[in-house]
C-alpha cells in the first residue's frame, strides 16, 4: 500500500477509506500509522468502540496513538471543525510536525444526523484545509447506510485502498456538495400546531421570546439547562439575522417535545445563498465580525438549515438529547 | 462584587436601576457612594438620603461629599439633594413617593442610596426584604435608581435572597451598562436591541481609561454576536491607540461565546476568568 507516498510534504489531506473487512482496514491503517510515527507525526483515532477494538491491539505496538471520544467531536459540524483545529494545535504544540487522524464520522442515526455527517465531510475540505492534518475517514461499507455511503463517496478529494491512494474521480467540491444536500425535510412535529408562535417579532421582543422558550422548554423537555441555554443563544442569533437582514414580518414558531426543541424563523426576504455560511470560525481580528452570529448558532444548535418557499426565507434549528 | 455608581447609567428608558454593592470597608463604601451621588447630580438627577440624628457618621452624605467639589448647600437649595427623615425613608411606599416627587419637579430621574446596616436598625429582616422588593418594583417602573450598600460581614441565606432582588444578580436581569473610571460593568443580556447602549458605554469608559480598560462581564447572562461586535468596534480606537481591554469574570456561557469568536487570541484583548 502506498498511502503515504504523495503527502510527504506535510500538506493537509482528506481521504476516504471504504472497506469491507477488518483485514482490509488494518492493511491500510497499519502502514499509515507506522509512517506517521517514523516522521514524527501525531496520530489520532476518533472512532466507534467497535473500530477502536479492531485497531487498538494492533496499533499499540507501533507507537503512541491518542483515542478521542467520537461523541465529543461529532456533535455538530461547526464544533467538530473547531475541535479538530484544537487537537491539531495541541499536537503541534507538543512538537508533532503534522497530525494524522483516523475518523469514523458519525453524528447519529436519524435523517438529520446523517445530513450532518455529509455537512462535516464537505466542510472539512475548507475548514481544515489550512491545518497540517491528514485525515482518513473510515467507512465500513457493511455497516454504513446506503444514502450516507453514496454521499460520502463525493466528499473526499482522495480515496485510499489496500492497493493505492489516488484522486477521487467522484469528488464534488464542498459548496456544490452542501447545495446538493441542502434540502432537509421538516421535522414531523412541525405538522402539529406550534407550542409557541411569535408573529411580527421585533428586536425588543427577543428577550420575551427567550423567556417564553425557557419556560416552555424547562417544563416539557429532559434537556439539561445548559443545552436549553445554548439553544436560546442560537435562536437569538438566527432571529437577529432575520430582523437585521431579512424583511418583516418575522415569524418564529417553536415546538417542544421531551427529547427535542425545533424552531423555525421565517421572514419575507430572499435570504442568502452561501452553503458554507456559519460553518467556519469567525474571528474578531477581521472587522467587523461578519458571519459570527451564524457561526455561534451552528455551534449552539444540533442542526441548522435554511430554505426558501412561498412564505419567504426560513431558518430551521433544532437541538435534541444525546 | 464591586458595583459602584458612575456619571451615567445605560438602562431602559423610563426606568431606573436597582444595584447592590458589597463594601469591605467604610472607605470603599464612601467612595462608591460618592460616585453614585456625583453621578446623579452630573446627570441632572436628584438624590434623596436619610441620616441618623446627631453627629455625622463616617458614611454620612456630608462626610462623603466633603472634598468632592459638590456644593451641598446649593444642591439642597436647587432641590437636587433631599434629606428625608429616617422613618419616612424606610417606609414601604417611600420609593414610589420619591419617584413621583422627582417627576413632579421635572428632574430626569431620582437616585437613592440605601445603607443596609442602617435600614436594619429601623426594620426587621422581613420588613427590610419587603422594602427591597418595593424598591425593585419602583426602579423597574419609574426613573428611580437605588444603590443598596451592604457590608462584607453581612452573611447568611438572607443575603442571597436580598442579592437576587438586585439587577445583574438575579436570574433574568435587564441589560445594563455602567461605565466607571477605566471600567465598565455589564449586566443582563446583550442583543441587537441594546448593543448600541453597550457601545456607548464602552466608548465612554474607554475615553477615560488610561491604557487598561476593565470590562466586567460577571453580570452578563447572554452575549450575542451583536454584543461581541460592539466589544470589538466600541474599543477599536482605544486599542488602535495602544489601549488594552481586559474581559473579566465571564460566566461559562459568555466565556464560550468569546472563546468561539477567538477573543482569547485577539490583539488588544485579554480574557481573565473568575475575577472577584
Amino acid at each position: 500500500m502506498n498511502a503515504t507516498e504523495k503527502t510527504g510534504d506535510l500538506a493537509p489531506a482528506h481521504d476516504g477509506l471504504f472497506y469491507s473487512s477488518d483485514q482490509e482496514l488494518l492493511h491500510v491503517v497499519v502502514p499509515f500509522v507506522r509512517d506517521a510515527v517514523t516522521h514524527n507525526e501525531a496520530v489520532l483515532v476518533v472512532a466507534s468502540d467497535h473500530t477502536r477494538e479492531v485497531l487498538e491491539p494492533v496499533l499499540r505496538d507501533i507507537g503512541p496513538v491518542e483515542y478521542v471520544n467520537p461523541s465529543v467531536v461529532f456533535r455538530r459540524t461547526a464544533t467538530a471543525v473547531h475541535t479538530y483545529r484544537e487537537l491539531v494545535e495541541k499536537a503541534l504544540g507538543r512538537g508533532a510536525r503534522r497530525v494524522r487522524a483516523l475518523n469514523e464520522v458519525h453524528f447519529g442515526e436519524t435523517l438529520h444526523a446523517r445530513a450532518e455527517t455529509i455537512r462535516f465531510e464537505a466542510v472539512a475540505n475548507v475548514g481544515l484545509a489550512a491545518h497540517p492534518l491528514w485525515h482518513v475517514c473510515l467507512y465500513d461499507v457493511r455497516r454504513t447506510p446506503p444514502d450516507l455511503l453514496s454521499a460520502s463517496a463525493h466528499a473526499h478529494p482522495y480515496v485510499v485502498s489496500a492497493d493505492d491512494r489516488r484522486p477521487n474521480p467522484e469528488y464534488v467540491p464542498p459548496v456544490e456538495l452542501l447545495r446538493r444536500h441542502s434540502q432537509i425535510p421538516p421535522y414531523t412535529i412541525e405538522a402539529q400546531p406550534p407550542d409557541l408562535e411569535f408573529r411580527d417579532l421585533s428586536a425588543v421582543g427577543l428577550s420575551t421570546l427567550r423567556r417564553a422558550i425557557q419556560t416552555t422548554a424547562s417544563a416539557a423537555t429532559v434537556l439539561p439547562q445548559g443545552r436549553i441555554d445554548d439553544f436560546i443563544e442560537a435562536l437569538s442569533e438566527i432571529a437577529s439575522n432575520s430582523l437585521v437582514h431579512g424583511e418583516a414580518p418575522v415569524t418564529t414558531r417553536v415546538w417542544v417535545t421531551q427529547q427535542r426543541i425545533v424552531c423555525t424563523v421565517t421572514d419575507r426576504g430572499n435570504g442568502f445563498d452561501d452553503p458554507l455560511a456559519g460553518f467556519l470560525p469567525a474571528s474578531p481580528n477581521a472587522l467587523p465580525v461578519h458571519g459570527s452570529g451564524l457561526w455561534l448558532a451552528r455551534n449552539f444548535s444540533d442542526s441548522l438549515d435554511f430554505s426558501t418557499s412561498d412564505d419567504g426565507f426560513t431558518a430551521r434549528l433544532a437541538c435534541w438529547t444525546n | 462584587l464591586g458595583v459602584s455608581g458612575a456619571p451615567r447609567v445605560f438602562a431602559r428608558s423610563g426606568s431606573g436601576v436597582h444595584l447592590m454593592s458589597v463594601a469591605a470597608s467604610e472607605d470603599d463604601q464612601r467612595s462608591a457612594l460618592r460616585r453614585w451621588i456625583v453621578g446623579a447630580l452630573g446627570a441632572g438627577e436628584g438624590f434623596a438620603y436619610t441620616e441618623p440624628q446627631g453627629a455625622p457618621t463616617p458614611t454620612s452624605v456630608s462626610r462623603t461629599l466633603a472634598g468632592s467639589g459638590v456644593d451641598i448647600d446649593r444642591a439642597h437649595r436647587d432641590g437636587l439633594l433631599w434629606q428625608v427623615p429616617m422613618a419616612d425613608f424606610y417606609a414601604v411606599n417611600a420609593p414610589t413617593m420619591l419617584a413621583a416627587r422627582a417627576s413632579a419637579q421635572g428632574l430626569r430621574g431620582m437616585r437613592i442610596a440605601v445603607d443596609a446596616r442602617q435600614g436594619l436598625q429601623v426594620l426587621d429582616r422581613g420588613a427590610y426584604l419587603e422594602f427591597e422588593r418595593q424598591l425593585g418594583d419602583a426602579c423597574a417602573m419609574s426613573p428611580l435608581s437605588a444603590l443598596c450598600q451592604f457590608h462584607a460581614d453581612a452573611a447568611g441565606s438572607w443575603l442571597s435572597e436580598v442579592s437576587s432582588m438586585h439587577m445583574g444578580l438575579g436570574p433574568s436581569s435587564p441589560f445594563l451598562a455602567i461605565p466607571d473610571d477605566d471600567a465598565v460593568f455589564l449586566f443582563g443580556e446583550v442583543d441587537i436591541s441594546n448593543s448600541d447602549q453597550m457601545s456607548e458605554a464602552l466608548r465612554l469608559a474607554a475615553s477615560r481609561a488610561d491604557g487598561l480598560l476593565h470590562v466586567n462581564l460577571s453580570g452578563l447572562t447572554l452575549l450575542t454576536a451583536a454584543g461581541c461586535r460592539v466589544l470589538v468596534e466600541g474599543t477599536q480606537d482605544y486599542r488602535a491607540g495602544g489601549g488594552h481591554v481586559l474581559l473579566l469574570g465571564a460566566r461559562p456561557p459568555v466565556h464560550r461565546v468569546l472563546t468561539l469568536l477567538e477573543f482569547d487570541q485577539a490583539p488588544g484583548f485579554t480574557m481573565v476568568r473568575n475575577q472577584e
